[in-house]
């Protein structure tokens, strides 16, 4: 397969260096080029620019391979993602979030990069496991770019305001219903968190601490009252307002910042992976936010951090140009020169040279330090990462239905539970 | 019923009456109501982002049009080229539908032919379908053609009469103008493709000006087909260009509203210029010439 | 529908040469459509209809799955039900009250009024903004938990909820931000008033006809066609919302799926889970639900509708 692969991308070569020839004779004299290479990413526009340039970087260092940068706005990027490799048009380097990755890997669109190691993907150039974070079901699809972990993001300034003590180094869930009845005492317009019980990542790190996953093969990995009781303490979060009221939660679908209850100043903890805190996070309010270790489940002192790649680059199987696809690829989350240009515009690099001179910058600002150090804490006491189910986002979306509805008050949670289970299950069968 | 020219209505010149009173109240306080988010937006546009979710409702600290300038070259091409292309493509939208979507409607309102009823059905069907379950096998096609990546997905079918919209309007209209000019130019010897051209074309103005406006700012708007077809940044318009200033990972929300209050007045201005044609009797007095 | 049958009472043989000839005529005339038809949009359409069938992921070949998409809507699926509901309701509240905002506008911005293009500028402005990021933003700031009504509410002493973010109240919300976009329809109005002749306002008046019964007797009927538009383009775009629901909440049709637009669901499928076979399956479902009202539109509009090109 591959071998035939080569021969026609050879006779491609051939054809589009006699083309390309006669043009770059008439105008500089520069060598012919293979490509067009396309590289797909999406971001905002500010992203956009940095992570241009980084490949723009790479093709003044390689002028014999034709570039083209393809940055599109991060949520319009499933849909055209999914367009573009249904109609064959896709970029050769596509990017994808860890539970896409899963997605477009079981249904070989994407190719597998194990091949491609050592030359021209250099994988010794990451942690075993960290590596390990881009492969479906063994096979490796995946570069992760940055490291995502976990943390708990929290509004300094609106301690100090409300006087209260700092928050313990580690603690376990009841200190933090405790700390976080506290708040709302103290101010009865502030609550302590926002609601946990719609997250279901939050969920899935109670059981990792246990050494348990929420997914096993097509299962969920949870019973019926292990999902009443996770209910149930949000429940009474909510009665003793250490959680914020279900309206002020619902317009906070988990992806629209702004309306969080951390910025809009109403809670003040909220879960979240550590890059975004200064990702957009902080961007979004004056006050001083913090990052500090997500509760333990009682009776364990493991918050159950695990890691996950924030998105990965994985290679087009109907490119024409793997080799060189790869070969920029390695570049984009491997080297110093393209990881100092980076910085941590996705989060901690993945890759080691590639963290080495991120770490080495020295205009780093106080919010990325500030993530810096707890994701450095955080993976050093990692859990191994749990695998991922591409049905995962359905049964995120559905956790965060059962707990709005028990929330509003329109089911029991018992009720709520076993709905969960039920359709959770059924998604999973179907997805 | 006969068509006399026509000059407009003697307007008595009426003193302050009670009606008139209503009518600017209404109008007036349904106008707040209408241009509050527009308000919204240019104030929360010389913001801080920090401002503008901490404190939505209050007026700005100080007016900062930074938000503006880097706005237009926060992108790469910046706001100028994506407005050349934004341009590009409603123009020949715009011409496209105005042309076809008459010839079509034309001949569903007044021409007889087989399967006149069947077609139309069809054509209307053509609208009941969501969109998002065409997109893949349309990009698939378009893909085949070659034409993705550039502008004819976004321009040909409208040349093509695949708007069964503006069909359906234009049908509508022309069934209002009275039969009895296109006989009288039948027996006069015209053909009925000048029947169309010096009877219907230009009584149908009031629907063609609907057709322009809304064709030029439904594309303008139209980010999603835009979005998918369009892959090269050089090739990309305003609201795609709009929507890559913020994403769920923040971005420039002060940059956005900026931009968004910007891109309102190309659409503005094309409202304002066109709609001076829909002023009363213009269907008549059209006669005249 | 739009056209009577062709209905000469003596049909001589002469024309029959002519009748030809005109059908040759009006299938010139619809060139460039049987054009679109056959190049652009049959093929899709037929697509989507077979994929309908099968268990299409959009990435790999699609199988044939025969009818089970369907058996698994009207079945399996609890929140497809969710979806017809609350696109019912929305479509039944939004759609009147929409074309009776818009017309009651056009008609007072159809007279010599000072400042007139500039009034209509102002009423179209919301739908300018379509369904950009920044009306998600606004919306939020209208009727959130702090927005503008609430703290109006409060001079009042009422303690409001979130309007937005409160099951029972969400899609009304949303049927408001359709009624306040009443722009399009406005302007439909608006060219069809341009038809009504003057005369016939001249001749109501000499009998001596109110303002009111002028809008009755004679501006309500020469628009009917107009109003018989707007009420079938009106119902055809509300089934199919999307956008709004999408921006408010996110994309998620929360809170609790009290949002979650029949098209908006179809999109989840499709595009999140990647069951494109199942949303094309919803898409036809709908396409029949509509053709249904449609159908039963262009029946009762025989009672109605007044055209005047009737020979």
């Amino acid at each position: 397969m591959n071998r035939r692969f080569n021969l026609s991308r050879r006779s491609v070569l051939l054809g589009g260096t006699a083309a390309l020839g006669a043009l770059a004779l008439g105008t500089t004299g520069a060598r012919a080029q293979t490509g067009p290479v396309r590289f797909g990413i999406f971001g905002n526009a500010e992203k956009l620019a940095i992570r241009g340039n980084s490949v723009a970087r790479y093709a003044e260092l390689h002028p014999e391979i034709n570039v083209v940068y393809e940055g599109v706005p991060s949520d319009a990027w499933p849909d055209k993602i999914a367009a573009m490799v249904a109609g064959g048009n896709a970029p050769d380097v596509i990017t994808l979030s860890s539970g896409d990755l899963e997605q477009y890997a079981t249904r070989e669109a994407l190719e597998p990069l194990d091949d491609l190691i050592p030359d021209p993907i250099r994988g010794d150039l990451f942690e075993t496991a960290v590596l390990d974070l881009g492969r479906v079901n063994g096979t490796l699809y995946g570069l992760p770019i940055a490291v995502s972990i976990q943390g708990m993001g929290y509004n300094q300034s609106a301690i100090e305001r409300l006087g209260l003590d700092a928050p313990p180094e580690s603690w376990n869930y009841d200190d933090f219903a405790l700390y976080c009845a506290e708040v709302h005492k103290a101010d009865s317009s502030m609550y302590g968190c926002h609601d946990g019980g719609a997250r279901l990542g939050d969920l899935g790190m109670t059981l990792v601490a246990q050494g348990r996953t929420l997914f096993t093969e097509n299962e969920l990995g949870v019973s019926v009252d292990e999902v009443a009781a996770w209910l149930e303490y949000w429940n009474k979060m909510r009665e003793t307002g250490a959680t914020v009221p279900p309206d002020l939660q619902a317009q906070f679908t988990g992806t629209e910042w702004p309306n969080s209850p951390l910025v809009r100043g109403r809670a003040i903890f909220a879960n979240m992976a550590s890059q975004d805190l200064a990702g957009g996070y902080q961007a979004l309010t004056t006050d001083t936010l913090g990052m500090m270790a997500p509760p333990a489940p009682v009776g364990s002192d493991n918050p159950g951090y695990f890691p996950r790649p924030t998105s990965s680059l994985t290679l087009n199987a109907r490119s024409n140009f793997k080799q060189e696809a790869a070969h920029l690829m390695d570049w984009f989350v491997s080297d110093p020169e393209s990881a100092s240009i980076l910085g941590l515009v996705s989060g901690p690099p993945a890759s080691r040279p590639a963290l080495e001179a991120v770490l080495a910058l020295e205009d780093i600002s106080e919010v990325d330090q500030k993530v810096l150090r707890h994701s450095q804490a955080a993976l050093a006491q990692a859990n191994p990462a749990p695998p991922v189910h591409r049905g995962e986002r359905a049964v995120n979306d559905l956790m965060r239905r059962v707990n709005e509805n028990v929330g509003f008050g329109a089911y029991g949670v018992q009720q709520a539970a076993e709905e969960f289970v039920n359709q959770g299950n059924a998604l999973l069968r179907r997805a | 019923m006969s068509i006399a020219t026509y000059a407009p209505l003697p307007r008595r010149k009426a003193p302050i009456s009670l009606p008139r009173i209503v009518t600017y109240a209404v109008l007036i306080g349904g106008a707040a109501i209408m241009i509050y988010p527009l308000l919204w937006m240019l104030m929360s546009s010389i913001k801080s982002d920090q401002e503008i979710f901490s404190n939505p409702a209050a007026l700005p600290n100080d007016i900062d049009l930074s938000n503006y300038f880097t706005g237009w070259f926060a992108t790469n091409p910046s706001f100028t080229q994506y407005y050349i292309n934004s341009f590009m493509i409603c123009l020949g939208a715009v011409i496209g539908n105005v042309l076809a979507c008459s010839l079509t409607a034309y001949a569903f309102a007044r021409l007889e032919f087989p399967f006149k009823r069947t077609l139309f059905t069809i054509m209307l069907l053509t609208l009941m379908l969501p969109s998002h379950v065409l997109l893949i096998p349309q990009y698939v096609m378009f893909a085949r053609l070659g034409w993705v990546n550039t502008y004819l997905p976004l321009i040909v079918p409208k040349f093509l009469a695949t708007d069964a919209f503006f069909i359906f309007l234009m049908v509508q209209f022309i069934r209002r103008i009275p039969r009895e000019l296109d006989e009288a130019a039948t027996i006069d010897g015209c053909s009925t493709f000048r029947i169309f051209t010096s009877i219907i074309f230009p009584l149908l103005q009031p629907a063609l000006i609907t057709t322009i406006i809304f064709t030029f700012i439904w594309t303008y708007n139209d980010f999603f087909s835009q979005l998918i077809y369009l892959t090269s940044p050089e090739s990309l318009t305003v609201p795609v260009g709009l929507r890559t200033l913020v994403d769920s990972s923040g971005g420039a929300y002060g940059q956005l509203l900026a931009m968004s209050a910007l891109s309102l007045i190309p659409t503005f201005v094309v409202f304002l210029i066109f709609q001076r044609r829909l002023v009363e009797g213009i269907a008549t007095s059209g006669l005249k010439g | 529908m739009t056209a009577q049958a062709a209905n000469s009472p003596m049909e001589a043989p002469k024309t029959a040469r002519r009748r030809k000839r005109q059908n040759f005529e009006a299938y010139l005339f619809l060139l460039p459509w049987f054009g679109g038809m056959i190049l652009l949009t049959a093929g899709p359409l037929l697509a989507s209809l077979y994929l309908s069938f099968t268990d299409f992921d959009m990435l790999r070949i699609p199988n044939w799955v025969g009818l089970s998409n369907f058996v698994d809507m009207f079945t399996f699926d609890p929140r497809y039900k969710k979806a017809l509901q609350v696109t019912f309701i929305y479509v039944l509240l939004g759609v009147p009250l929409n074309l009776v905002f818009a017309l009651a506008i056009a008609v007072l911005l159809n007279q010599k009024v000072r400042g007139l293009g500039l009034f209509r500028g102002i009423y179209y402005l919301p739908s300018l903004l379509g369904g950009s990021v920044a009306v998600a933003v606004m919306w939020r700031q209208i009727f959130g938990g702090e927005g503008v009504v609430n703290q109006g509410l409060l001079l009042f002493g009422i303690d409001a909820p979130n309007w937005i973010s409160t099951p029972q109240y969400a899609l009304y919300t949303l049927v408001l931000l359709h009624i306040w976009q009443f722009g399009s329809a406005m302007i439909i109005f608006l060219a069809g008033l341009q038809q009504v002749p003057n005369e016939l306002y001249e001749a109501a008046e000499i009998d001596g006809a109110g303002r009111w019964q002028k809008f009755r007797n004679v501006t309500l009927p020469m628009i009917t066609p107009v109003i018989f538009f707007n009420l079938v383009l009106g119902i055809i775009n509300s089934f199919q919302a999307f956008t709004s629901a999408y921006i408010v909440s996110g994309g998620s049709g929360g809170p609790a799926d009290s949002t979650l637009f029949y098209t908006l669901y179809l999109y989840q499928e499709g595009f999140t889970s990647f069951r494109m076979g199942y949303a094309s399956a919803m898409g036809w479902v709908l396409l029949l639900i509509i053709g249904a009202f449609t159908a039963l539109n262009f029946w009762a509009s025989r009672r109605w509708v007044y055209y005047g090109d009737d020979r």
